[in-house]
């Protein structure tokens, strides 16, 4: 009988760049790019310029999904008719993390569940998610936010290296149809592919073994009851309040919005940008008073918001461990670092007591 | 049709050159607004009731104080552009440190200006000021922007978020990580971030943000061996008297 | 793919819960300095005849050429035809508002939040506090109740303020004060004016009116609505009166853009102002951090 799968494909490597190139017939391409020292999603027009060998981008895909400046409305002062120029565009996101694939899930949940904004939806039908495996660095700690592997998440196809092939995972219709559309780059699973994509896993996992991973479990009730505990003070001294860690992280989407009157008072813009709960003004109310007054409140909000509001909200972590605020922070504070701390510094030992009295034990 | 004034002290005129290269606006302005006072871009001027006087430079003569005095009669809405005129520029930068004396003698050795000087001052010394738009030079589109919504009788909206913001939303590479000194995490942004793209450190130009952490920023300036009164110079360049007097660390104080 | 994600994505777009509808100004009331009452009516019929709410549901107000803004719905639903909007001149946007006459043009989205639980505070008393500014959506409230008093027990209003100057809605707190069916017991700061001690029950802070309700208190809901930091020492003494936790819903307000979740500013604590408040039951002010 003949091995068969649909759900998957393998893509030799060596298709890749044609791969890559029909996608970019299909529709405009969008794919991490290395600039300098750094690699960012960018709109591509010679895929050579396509780095797949990366381990973070400075801001996530978002960015091509809600930008981080965008007209609402405009509005006509006479008559207060608003009108909307916006118009989505077919879009194909190539190389996308599995972190960041679970970020914009969240962010699915956040502008599609309750009140669903039509602008984003829009988009995201629009949107194709292409994703690729990666290897973890210092910073990432996607195990513990149970983000490291694509399942669950909202994509299209994901590509998983095995070696000489990329193991094609296929999530949805959309992703099967550029299957379909480029069939000849690709070939049938074979019963082998099947095990190396089987054995990645434990590849990735084993990628952790070394690394200071946060234990994240009852973060939620952890966070609430040492709500008032010093190591909030202590780390956000350090804090420069500059939301760094909010703009790259990829589930945060806080905005403010400002009407822009033109200079005849006949047309206003309605303008949103992203803002950052880090900000002092972003609690402010108008008489002066700030609901997040400390520097303190605001760092702890940060922390509070991803593992107490986002359950409470869309019953997911607002974290993937994409590891990005902590490598982006110019004080170079590290989640990790706080939560560690939040647990108590002497968890390790008593993990470690734990496995101890196990081994110990004489059956 | 409505008044407006644009006046100059104490300054390198860079700001009013920003206005007048906000060619398109003033085009579309022309029809609706009278310059009625502009010397540095039209021969005649009458200094009579102005809606709006922008004014840039610090004050540094009695000439300047006499004529920010007189503006400020006549003006319904006082605004000041440029960091001169906002927190008196980096001709006030060592303030605190010399006396006008020492500073006119390192400038004019022994001869002595005809006018009388004074250290130079915002103009918020010395009269009410509505607003500031800070900078060197000061924001075109934060300019438009304001003289947008002041015709239109609303007030411009200006949240003192960090440089860090516009800079981080650029994707550009942390300079402070890169080991460059930059003011990006405690100046004021608005400008976006156009020297950071370039790989230069912010120089804080348009001044704080809302309660900077100006103690964490020194201390990583430390470690990247911009150390002690360098460090706390560095950040006085454009700052001058906004700059607090850094001596302990404090979270808790009103608003940090 | 996971399932529920995948639902999310195959529906049809939704009308843009971002565009308002238009309104005009139909009347301005000064009730006190820099507090205005606003009356509108909808312009689009179908609008108007579908708009319907809660007491103690927000609209997003955009003042043209200033922004957005969320005010507490100050009319009752049980008074079909118009939407009342109480507003204190405070801000920038509101410095605009206050600007506006009749006949000028807005835009209003909403309601939005959950406003007070009128359904289940039905066959109970109701004990209604308002401190200040609070009176708004609380006048809301009042109408609501007195509009359908069969479907209540006993009502009770308590309302303070600084000075009788401040006093919101004056005429027709007298009007009230002369009906049987709700009783009003009215505190100011401190007495001043001979009109101060003409208005007022007492002088004094609205805690000390708490004990002269006479009210079976597991058998009453109570809604408060007012500064924030009254919300403590209101919350003390009813609890010492015996009015259960669970019964006591106060009103709170935060910085908002979008009114729908999406913008983040209203956060408190793990939940948003907008859509799980800004009705808060009592409980919640000791469980989510920087309630007050």
């Amino acid at each position: 009988m003949e091995f068969h799968i649909e759900r998957a494909k393998v893509l030799p490597k060596a298709n890749l760049w044609d791969f890559l190139e029909g996608l970019r017939r299909v529709s405009p391409l969008i794919a991490p790019v290395r600039r300098g020292g750094r690699v960012a999603f960018s709109e591509i027009n010679d895929i050579s310029d396509v780095t797949i060998d990366y381990t973070r981008t400075v801001l996530p895909p978002k960015k091509f999904l809600v930008p981080y400046r965008r007209v609402r409305f405009t509005y006509s002062t006479e008559d207060l008719s608003f009108s909307s120029t916006f118009k989505a565009r077919q879009q194909i996101i190539f190389g996308i993390h599995s972190c960041d694939l679970h970020g914009i899930s969240i962010l699915d949940s956040i502008y599609l569940k309750e009140n669903p904004d039509p602008r984003y939806l829009d988009v995201r039908k629009k949107t194709v998610l292409i994703g690729i495996s990666c290897m973890p660095d210092d910073f990432c700690f996607c195990l513990s936010t149970g983000t490291a592997f694509p399942d669950g998440a909202n994509w299209d196809l994901f590509l998983t290296d095995i070696g000489a092939d990329y193991f094609v995972s296929i999530g949805s219709p959309k992703g099967d149809e550029l299957i379909i559309e480029l069939k000849e780059l690709f070939r049938d699973i074979e019963r082998e592919d099947l095990e190396l994509y089987k054995r990645s896993t434990k590849k990735k996992k084993e990628a952790f073994r070394n690394r200071k991973l946060p234990d994240l479990e009852r973060i939620s009730q952890l966070i609430e009851l040492e709500y008032e505990s010093p190591v909030w003070e202590e780390e956000a001294r350090r804090c420069l309040s500059c939301g760094t860690c909010t703009n790259v992280c990829p589930t945060c989407f806080c905005y403010t919005s400002v009407d822009v009157p033109d200079f005849e008072g006949k047309t206003v813009k309605r303008v949103e940008f992203t803002t950052s709960c880090q900000y002092p003004y972003y609690s402010l109310v108008a008489g002066g008073h700030y609901f997040k007054p400390t520097r303190t409140a605001r760092f702890r909000h940060r922390y509070y918001h991803k593992f107490v509001g986002y359950p409470y909200q869309i019953e997911k972590f607002g974290c993937v461990g994409c590891g990005r605020c902590s490598a982006e922070c110019p004080a170079e504070i590290s989640m990790v670092e706080t939560l560690r701390r939040l647990r108590g510094e002497d968890e390790e030992e008593l993990r470690e007591a734990a496995e101890q009295t196990f081994t110990d034990r004489p059956f | 049709m409505v008044k407006v004034g644009v006046m100059g002290l104490t300054g390198c005129s860079g700001c009013q050159c920003e206005i007048l290269n906000c060619e398109d606006a003033i085009n579309r302005l022309i029809g609706r607004v009278e310059f009625s006072y502009f010397p540095l871009a039209q021969d005649s001027n009458g200094f009579s009731d102005f809606d709006i006087l922008f004014v840039e430079g610090s004050v540094s003569t009695e000439l300047d104080r006499e004529k920010l005095i007189e503006g400020r009669k006549r003006a319904k809405i006082l605004v000041a552009v440029g960091t001169c005129s906002c927190y008196g520029g980096v001709q006030s930068q060592r303030n605190d440190e010399a006396s006008l004396e020492e500073m006119l003698r390192a400038v004019y050795g022994e001869k002595r200006p005809e006018v009388r000087v004074f250290k130079p001052a915002p103009l918020s010394e010395v009269v009410e000021v509505d607003y500031e738009l800070p900078g060197c030079p000061m924001d075109k589109k934060q300019f438009v922007y304001t003289v947008a919504s002041l015709l239109n009788g609303v007030e411009p909206f200006f949240p003192k978020i960090p440089v860090c913001h516009e800079c981080k939303l650029s994707e550009n590479e942390c300079l402070l990580l890169n080991g460059i000194p930059c003011q990006g995490p405690v100046s004021f942004s608005g400008c976006g971030a156009p020297c950071t793209a370039q790989g230069v450190g912010c120089q804080g130009c348009r001044g704080n943000c809302d309660f900077p952490n100006f103690e964490e920023l020194l201390s990583i300036y430390d470690r990247l061996g911009l150390k002690g009164e360098d460090a706390v110079r560095f950040l006085k360049v454009f700052r001058g008297k906004t700059l607090p007097k850094l001596k302990e660390r404090s979270v808790d104080e009103k608003g940090a | 793919m996971k399932k529920s994600l995948e639902k999310l994505l195959n529906k049809p777009l939704p009308i843009d819960p971002f565009k308002p509808v238009r309104a005009v100004i139909t009347d301005v009331e000064e009730l006190a300095p820099d507090h205005k009452k606003f009356t509108f009516s909808f312009l689009d019929e179908e609008a108007s005849d579908s708009w319907s709410y809660i007491p103690g549901q927000f609209v997003m107000l955009t003042v043209p050429k200033a922004g957005e803004i969320p005010i507490s719905i100050c009319s009752s639903p049980t008074r079909k035809g118009f939407l009342e909007l109480t507003v204190r001149k405070v801000g920038r946007k509101t410095k605009v508002l206050h600007q506006l006459k009749p006949g000028d043009l807005v835009a209003i989205r909403g309601p939005y939040g959950n406003g007070f639980p009128v359904g289940i505070m039905e066959n109970h008393n109701v004990l209604i506090i308002a401190g200040g500014l609070g009176m708004a959506p609380l006048r809301s409230l009042v109408w609501y109740v007195l509009d359908r008093r069969h479907r209540f027990k006993e009502v009770y209003l308590l309302y303070g303020t600084r000075s009788y100057e401040y006093v919101l809605y004056k005429e027709e707190l007298r009007r009230l004060r002369e009906r049987e069916d709700i009783k009003c017991l009215f505190c100011l700061d401190r007495f001043e004016t001979p009109e101060d001690e003409r208005w007022a029950d007492r002088e004094g802070l609205l805690t000390e009116l708490i004990p002269e309700v006479d009210l079976e208190p597991t058998e009453t809901y109570v809604a408060v609505c007012g500064p924030p930091v009254a919300y403590k020492f209101i919350g003390k003494e009813l609890l010492k009166n015996g009015y259960p936790e669970s019964q006591i819903f106060v009103s709170l307000e935060r910085k908002m853009e979008c009114g729908i979740g999406k913008c983040g500013h209203c956060q408190i604590g793990y939940k948003f102002a907008c859509v799980d408040g800004p009705i808060f039951p009592l409980w919640d002010t000791k469980n989510l951090p920087e309630m007050l």
